[in-house]
């Protein structure tokens, strides 16, 4: 059998998908941990109507949470559980690196859309710009993924690596809740379209930067080669 | 080289006194600050460029010369944006009355100082000297994106740019006289050279500290460390 | 064939090894002996690539991925994978085709195929650690406390799979067990 990248990436994935899926507790307290960030926030808005500005700032810091919250599953659980090392045996960094990255960026992009959905049907919100919203929302995740595939893989062979790998990954992800936020908002009908929708741009352009250099800086942490 | 930094730092402190007070500000006298204040965010830009740079250079060469080169600036990026945000609020306390604003420079800058901690927190992890300069140096690496935002992008957005009480336009829409350019380009260079001397004391304290660790090896006789092990032929052979 | 030249590792001040030298090559055996906490644990991740070393260099020839075996005793399996999921993903991420079930009788795991990583005993797991580590033909085959947890009959299946590999393979093997250094050709002492 020959070896391609697009099969070691498919194992990769599978692989993840398997652990995550017979060990269920990752996905539920991401999912949990955005739900409830949420409705702890909703808490400030009693006895008012949710507006449009406030609801883009709760969606996108109940992401950035359930980010933060799924980031022990990407590299650091691997090499506190000792298995990282079966990976660095057998695989190209690269498969790893866009294994884990997929996988993280699928189960955000279900977490998202799932958040979001409930958010919008609880809170009674317009969308006026749908496009706009899943646009943002899709290349928020990217980033995300990204983000705490990398910064988890950062610090996956440090000490106190969980509390460490939120240090990393954090101040890293503001920009994206600031612009996330900003295009969401103008998904809500606040603020003008025209700079949603730019301000959406600058969501994918942050992604894309942090997605060409991702996986270099990976390759060069991962293993000695 | 040292006594023509001091007769310098002597002359420009004298200079950034004698400078007229620079019109617009509530409090015209004070607004000296930035004399030091804007050349130091400027230096705090290099050193964060700087520490990127070298620390991509590690990685793709794993030469310890950038390992240090990268620890060094980041070092003065920290040490420079520490004195940015402590002269910013004391600005902030002549020009608007309260050391804090929860201004969106001010916070943006803050975020940009906890990019840089974040670089002493992962180096303190590592025990193994090899991972945590892989570590900390993919660390510099990746920040200068957020670093960048967070300097140049942020506070130029249009949502944010209005709600600032950071007076942007001063540099860049030419409000400052020419006399305050005479003294704040000469101290932003002095600031350089200054910051670039301990930059290079850095690296070389620490090559030599390098020097010297792989020589404690070598004199622990006898313990092993020494010794060069040498693959014995055994009898039996297969 | 694997080498190593002046290769030297420390933690904080203190070096474990200085100036390790060797080249082993095809129908050799090393073993690495040493007590406790000298470094042959050490040594052996270096040369798998999966420690970097403070100073010196490693040679493996071919892709380590498929060319070169590792097995240890301190190596964690997937608790949530079964035997045969793990051979398959190594499998797939090294990009080679093989017959992980004759492969699982071979270390007399085939009973075990579907028990899941978290399941198995330690000795089961030396057995499939040995087993994922000849899955490809390896030139290079490195192998740390490999029958630690066996019993009598892993241990005979042990001696019969390395000497089966023999005529192919480099094998290092890092232990003190006075069995497996009787399969030495050469061997290198880490402690004093």
């Amino acid at each position: 059998m020959k070896s391609t990248w697009d099969s070691e990436i498919r194992a990769m994935v599978r692989k993840e998908l398997q652990c995550e899926f017979r060990n269920r507790s990752g996905l539920y307290s991401g999912l949990l941990l955005s739900l409830t960030t949420v409705f702890v926030m909703s808490f400030a808005f009693y006895g008012r109507t949710l507006t449009g500005e406030g609801a883009a700032g709760m969606l996108w810091a109940a992401l950035l949470f359930a980010g933060v919250g799924s980031l022990n599953r990407a590299f650091v659980a691997e090499d506190e559980n000792g298995t990282g090392d079966l990976l660095r045996l057998w695989a190209r960094p690269y498969s790893v690196y866009w294994g884990k990255m997929i996988f993280a960026f699928l189960v955000m992009t279900v977490t998202a859309f799932l958040v979001t959905l409930l958010f919008v049907v609880t809170s009674s919100l317009d969308v006026k710009s749908p496009l706009l919203l899943v646009t943002s929302l899709v290349g928020g995740c990217g980033c995300l993924a990204e983000i705490v595939t990398l910064s988890s893989a950062i610090v996956s062979r440090g000490n106190s690596r969980s509390a460490l790998a939120g240090v990393v990954a954090l101040p890293q992800l503001i920009p994206l809740v600031a612009l996330g936020a900003g295009a969401t908002r103008a998904a809500f009908g606040v603020g003008d379209l025209g700079n949603g929708f730019f301000t959406c741009v600058g969501i994918w352009a942050y992604t894309l930067l942090v997605v060409s250099l991702g996986p270099h800086v990976f390759a060069a942490i991962w293993k000695d080669s | 080289m040292k006594y023509i930094l001091f007769v310098l730092v002597a002359v420009l402190t004298v200079m950034s006194f004698t400078a007229p007070p620079a019109k617009g500000f509530a409090e015209p006298e004070l607004a000296r600050i930035i004399f030091f204040h804007l050349p130091a965010a400027f230096a705090t830009t290099i050193f964060c460029i700087v520490s990127a740079i070298a620390g991509l250079q590690y990685l793709r060469t794993k030469n310890w010369l950038w390992e240090l080169r990268c620890h060094a600036s980041s070092d003065l990026a920290l040490s420079l944006g520490i004195a940015t945000m402590l002269s910013g609020m004391l600005f902030s306390k002549a020009q608007w009355g309260a050391w804090w604003h929860w201004d969106p420079r001010q916070t943006s800058f803050l975020i940009v100082l906890f990019l840089l901690a974040g670089y002493f927190a992962v180096r303190m992890a590592f025990d193994d000297e090899q991972l945590r300069a892989r570590a900390a140096c993919a660390y510099a690496t990746i920040s200068v994106l957020p670093n960048f935002f967070f300097i140049a992008v942020f506070p130029r957005l249009p949502q944010v740019a209005d709600k600032s009480l950071h007076p942007s336009d001063t540099v860049q829409g030419g409000k400052f006289s020419g006399e305050y350019w005479m003294v704040i380009l000469p101290l932003f260079a002095m600031l350089l050279i200054i910051s670039f001397w301990i930059y290079n004391m850095n690296v070389r304290a620490g090559l030599l500290a390098r020097k010297a660790k792989d020589l404690d090896g070598m004199s622990e006789a006898g313990a092993g460390a020494t010794t060069s092990y040498r693959v014995e032929r055994q009898a039996t052979e297969n | 064939m694997i080498a190593c030249s002046g290769l030297g590792k420390r933690y904080g001040d203190r070096w474990l090894f200085r100036n390790v030298e060797f080249q082993v090559t095809t129908g050799e055996c090393l073993v690495v002996v040493g007590r406790n906490g000298s470094g042959k644990s050490t040594l052996l991740k270096i040369l798998a690539g999966l420690l970097p070393p403070t100073e010196g260099s490693r040679r493996v020839v071919g892709d380590p991925r498929t060319s070169l075996g590792y097995a240890a005793l301190d190596q964690p399996v997937y608790p949530v994978l079964t035997v045969l999921e793990h051979l398959q993903l190594a499998a797939d991420l090294r990009g080679v085709e093989c017959d992980n079930k004759q492969l699982l009788e071979e270390v007399e795991l085939g009973y075990a195929a579907s028990t899941a990583g978290g399941n198995l005993s330690s000795g089961m797991r030396a057995r499939l650690k040995l087993a994922m580590a000849i899955q490809c033909p390896v030139s290079v085959l490195l192998l740390d406390e490999p029958t630690a947890g066996l019993d009598a009959t892993g241990q005979t299946m042990f001696k019969r799979v390395v000497d089966s590999r023999r005529a192919t393979t480099a094998l290092i093997l890092a232990t003190n067990d006075r069995r497996e250094r009787s399969l030495a050709t050469h061997e290198i002492n880490l402690g004093l």
